[in-house]
Protein backbone atom coordinates (compact mmCIF):
# COMPACT_ATOMS: atom_id res chain seq x y z
CA UNK A 1 0.00 0.00 0.00
CA UNK A 2 2.87 2.33 0.81
CA UNK A 3 3.61 2.53 -2.94
CA UNK A 4 0.62 4.85 -3.39
CA UNK A 5 -0.48 6.15 0.00
CA UNK A 6 0.40 6.86 3.60
CA UNK A 7 -3.16 5.98 4.67
CA UNK A 8 -3.25 3.57 7.58
CA UNK A 9 -4.19 -0.08 7.32
CA UNK A 10 -6.93 -0.86 9.83
CA UNK A 11 -7.54 -4.42 10.93
CA UNK A 12 -9.17 -6.29 13.74
CA UNK A 13 -6.03 -7.82 15.14
CA UNK A 14 -7.54 -11.20 16.03
CA UNK A 15 -5.70 -14.50 15.71
CA UNK A 16 -8.50 -17.05 16.16
CA UNK A 17 -8.40 -19.78 13.54
CA UNK A 18 -11.05 -19.94 10.81
CA UNK A 19 -12.61 -16.68 11.95
CA UNK A 20 -13.50 -14.02 9.42
CA UNK A 21 -11.70 -10.72 10.03
CA UNK A 22 -11.80 -7.42 8.18
CA UNK A 23 -8.86 -5.41 6.90
CA UNK A 24 -9.40 -2.01 5.29
CA UNK A 25 -7.33 0.98 4.27
CA UNK A 26 -7.91 4.58 5.33
CA UNK A 27 -10.08 5.97 8.06
CA UNK A 28 -13.65 5.58 6.84
CA UNK A 29 -12.50 2.86 4.43
CA UNK A 30 -11.33 5.08 1.61
CA UNK A 31 -8.50 7.41 0.78
CA UNK A 32 -7.88 10.07 -1.82
CA UNK A 33 -5.43 9.90 -4.68
CA UNK A 34 -4.62 12.72 -7.08
CA UNK A 35 -6.07 16.21 -6.91
CA UNK A 36 -8.14 18.57 -9.04
CA UNK A 37 -10.14 17.36 -12.02
CA UNK A 38 -8.41 13.98 -11.95
CA UNK A 39 -9.02 13.37 -8.26
CA UNK A 40 -9.80 9.79 -7.30
CA UNK A 41 -10.57 7.88 -4.18
CA UNK A 42 -10.31 4.18 -3.60
CA UNK A 43 -11.90 1.79 -1.14
CA UNK A 44 -9.91 -1.30 -0.27
CA UNK A 45 -11.40 -3.91 2.00
CA UNK A 46 -10.63 -7.59 2.47
CA UNK A 47 -12.07 -10.37 4.56
CA UNK A 48 -9.51 -12.90 5.67
CA UNK A 49 -9.11 -15.95 7.87
CA UNK A 50 -6.10 -17.46 9.55
CA UNK A 51 -6.07 -21.15 8.72
CA UNK A 52 -3.82 -24.12 9.26
CA UNK A 53 -1.64 -24.56 6.21
CA UNK A 54 -3.22 -27.33 4.11
CA UNK A 55 0.06 -29.05 3.27
CA UNK A 56 2.75 -27.86 5.69
CA UNK A 57 2.01 -29.27 9.14
CA UNK A 58 2.33 -26.91 12.07
CA UNK A 59 2.20 -23.74 10.00
CA UNK A 60 -0.53 -21.24 9.28
CA UNK A 61 -1.51 -18.99 6.43
CA UNK A 62 -3.81 -16.09 5.70
CA UNK A 63 -6.67 -16.97 3.40
CA UNK A 64 -8.58 -14.18 1.67
CA UNK A 65 -12.31 -14.87 1.82
CA UNK A 66 -13.55 -11.73 0.04
CA UNK A 67 -12.20 -8.57 -1.52
CA UNK A 68 -13.62 -5.19 -2.47
CA UNK A 69 -11.55 -2.74 -4.52
CA UNK A 70 -13.56 0.22 -5.77
CA UNK A 71 -12.15 3.25 -7.57
CA UNK A 72 -14.29 6.42 -7.40
CA UNK A 73 -14.03 9.78 -9.17
CA UNK A 74 -13.75 13.16 -7.45
CA UNK A 75 -17.50 13.19 -6.73
CA UNK A 76 -17.50 9.74 -5.20
CA UNK A 77 -19.07 8.15 -8.30
CA UNK A 78 -17.88 4.60 -8.89
CA UNK A 79 -15.65 4.30 -11.94
CA UNK A 80 -14.86 0.62 -11.61
CA UNK A 81 -14.87 -2.01 -8.93
CA UNK A 82 -13.19 -5.39 -8.63
CA UNK A 83 -15.21 -7.55 -6.25
CA UNK A 84 -15.29 -11.06 -4.92
CA UNK A 85 -17.61 -11.79 -1.99
CA UNK A 86 -19.04 -15.32 -2.32
CA UNK A 87 -20.46 -15.43 1.21
CA UNK A 88 -22.43 -12.21 0.85
CA UNK A 89 -23.76 -13.02 -2.65
CA UNK A 90 -23.84 -16.82 -3.07
CA UNK A 91 -25.59 -16.36 -6.42
CA UNK A 92 -22.49 -14.50 -7.68
CA UNK A 93 -19.65 -16.57 -6.25
CA UNK A 94 -17.05 -15.62 -8.85
CA UNK A 95 -14.69 -12.62 -8.97
CA UNK A 96 -16.15 -9.85 -11.11
CA UNK A 97 -15.79 -6.30 -12.34
CA UNK A 98 -18.37 -3.53 -12.09
CA UNK A 99 -18.20 -0.65 -14.55
CA UNK A 100 -19.53 2.73 -13.38
CA UNK A 101 -21.43 3.36 -16.62
CA UNK A 102 -25.14 3.45 -15.62
CA UNK A 103 -26.05 0.92 -18.34
CA UNK A 104 -23.49 -1.58 -17.03
CA UNK A 105 -23.53 -0.83 -13.33
CA UNK A 106 -25.45 -3.94 -12.31
CA UNK A 107 -23.50 -6.23 -14.61
CA UNK A 108 -21.01 -8.65 -13.09
CA UNK A 109 -18.26 -8.99 -15.64
CA UNK A 110 -16.34 -12.17 -14.77
CA UNK A 111 -12.65 -11.86 -14.02
CA UNK A 112 -9.94 -14.08 -12.61
CA UNK A 113 -8.80 -13.44 -9.09
CA UNK A 114 -7.48 -9.88 -8.89
CA UNK A 115 -4.64 -9.12 -6.52
CA UNK A 116 -4.16 -5.89 -4.64
CA UNK A 117 -0.84 -5.48 -6.45
CA UNK A 118 -2.64 -5.52 -9.81
CA UNK A 119 -4.98 -2.77 -8.63
CA UNK A 120 -2.10 -0.65 -7.36
CA UNK A 121 -0.29 -1.08 -10.70
CA UNK A 122 -3.46 -0.01 -12.51
CA UNK A 123 -3.60 3.14 -10.39
CA UNK A 124 0.00 4.04 -11.13
CA UNK A 125 0.22 3.08 -14.79
CA UNK A 126 -3.21 4.01 -16.14
CA UNK A 127 -4.72 6.46 -13.66
CA UNK A 128 -1.34 8.21 -13.35
CA UNK A 129 -1.20 8.14 -9.57
CA UNK A 130 2.24 9.30 -8.56
CA UNK A 131 4.06 6.46 -6.76
CA UNK A 132 5.41 7.24 -3.33
CA UNK A 133 8.37 4.93 -3.78
CA UNK A 134 10.85 4.97 -6.65
CA UNK A 135 11.15 1.17 -6.53
CA UNK A 136 7.39 0.57 -6.58
CA UNK A 137 7.62 -1.92 -9.44
CA UNK A 138 10.13 -4.09 -7.61
CA UNK A 139 8.03 -3.96 -4.41
CA UNK A 140 4.82 -4.90 -6.19
CA UNK A 141 6.53 -7.64 -8.20
CA UNK A 142 7.98 -9.15 -5.04
CA UNK A 143 4.70 -9.18 -3.12
CA UNK A 144 2.81 -10.38 -6.22
CA UNK A 145 5.24 -13.30 -6.50
CA UNK A 146 4.59 -14.23 -2.87
CA UNK A 147 0.85 -13.98 -3.43
CA UNK A 148 1.05 -16.23 -6.49
CA UNK A 149 3.24 -18.74 -4.68
CA UNK A 150 0.93 -19.17 -1.71
CA UNK A 151 -2.56 -18.55 -3.12
CA UNK A 152 -4.84 -21.56 -3.11
CA UNK A 153 -6.88 -20.59 -6.20
CA UNK A 154 -6.88 -18.18 -9.13
CA UNK B 1 15.85 18.50 19.17
CA UNK B 2 12.34 18.72 17.71
CA UNK B 3 10.52 15.42 17.55
CA UNK B 4 8.73 14.30 14.41
CA UNK B 5 5.41 12.57 14.83
CA UNK B 6 5.45 9.31 12.88
CA UNK B 7 2.12 7.82 11.85
CA UNK B 8 1.89 4.11 12.49
CA UNK B 9 1.28 2.12 9.32
CA UNK B 10 -1.42 -0.02 10.87
CA UNK B 11 -4.12 0.37 13.46
CA UNK B 12 -5.98 -2.35 15.35
CA UNK B 13 -9.64 -1.44 15.37
CA UNK B 14 -11.74 -1.98 18.44
CA UNK B 15 -15.18 -3.56 18.18
CA UNK B 16 -16.84 -0.20 18.84
CA UNK B 17 -14.76 1.51 16.13
CA UNK B 18 -15.91 -1.20 13.73
CA UNK B 19 -19.56 -0.77 14.65
CA UNK B 20 -19.29 3.01 14.26
CA UNK B 21 -17.76 2.61 10.81
CA UNK B 22 -20.54 0.23 9.77
CA UNK B 23 -23.19 2.69 10.99
CA UNK B 24 -21.51 5.64 9.27
CA UNK B 25 -21.21 3.82 5.95
CA UNK B 26 -24.85 2.71 6.01
CA UNK B 27 -25.94 6.32 6.51
CA UNK B 28 -23.49 7.78 4.02
CA UNK B 29 -23.85 5.21 1.25
CA UNK B 30 -27.53 4.28 1.54
CA UNK B 31 -29.07 6.94 3.77
CA UNK B 32 -30.29 4.43 6.32
CA UNK B 33 -29.26 3.31 9.78
CA UNK B 34 -27.12 0.25 10.31
CA UNK B 35 -30.03 -1.47 12.01
CA UNK B 36 -32.27 -0.75 9.03
CA UNK B 37 -29.64 -2.11 6.65
CA UNK B 38 -29.29 -5.34 8.63
CA UNK B 39 -33.06 -5.86 8.68
CA UNK B 40 -33.35 -5.28 4.93
CA UNK B 41 -30.30 -7.38 4.12
CA UNK B 42 -31.57 -10.33 6.17
CA UNK B 43 -35.02 -10.00 4.63
CA UNK B 44 -33.49 -10.16 1.15
CA UNK B 45 -34.74 -6.67 0.28
CA UNK B 46 -31.60 -5.94 -1.69
CA UNK B 47 -32.11 -8.94 -3.95
CA UNK B 48 -31.56 -7.98 -7.53
CA UNK B 49 -29.69 -4.86 -6.56
CA UNK B 50 -27.59 -6.40 -3.83
CA UNK B 51 -24.31 -6.39 -5.61
CA UNK B 52 -23.80 -2.75 -6.43
CA UNK B 53 -20.61 -1.23 -5.05
CA UNK B 54 -22.67 1.07 -2.81
CA UNK B 55 -24.64 -1.75 -1.16
CA UNK B 56 -21.64 -4.05 -0.96
CA UNK B 57 -19.61 -1.31 0.66
CA UNK B 58 -21.93 -1.62 3.65
CA UNK B 59 -22.48 -5.38 3.40
CA UNK B 60 -18.75 -6.03 3.57
CA UNK B 61 -18.72 -4.29 6.95
CA UNK B 62 -21.49 -6.50 8.37
CA UNK B 63 -19.05 -8.61 10.42
CA UNK B 64 -18.35 -5.47 12.46
CA UNK B 65 -22.01 -5.24 13.38
CA UNK B 66 -22.02 -8.88 14.45
CA UNK B 67 -19.08 -8.62 16.88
Amino acid sequence: MSCVTTAQVHHEGGYALDTRYILLVGKGNSFKLLKGDNALSISILLHYKIIQHPTVAGTYKIKTSAYYYTINDANGKELLAYHWHPTETPDIPYPHLHIGDPKLKKFHLPTGRVSLEQVLRLLIRDFKVKPKKANWEAILNETQDLFETYRSWH
Amino acid sequence: MPTRKVKRQSHVMTASEGRRLFERQARRSLNMSGEEFIAKWRAGKFNGTSDTPRVMRVAMLLPFAER
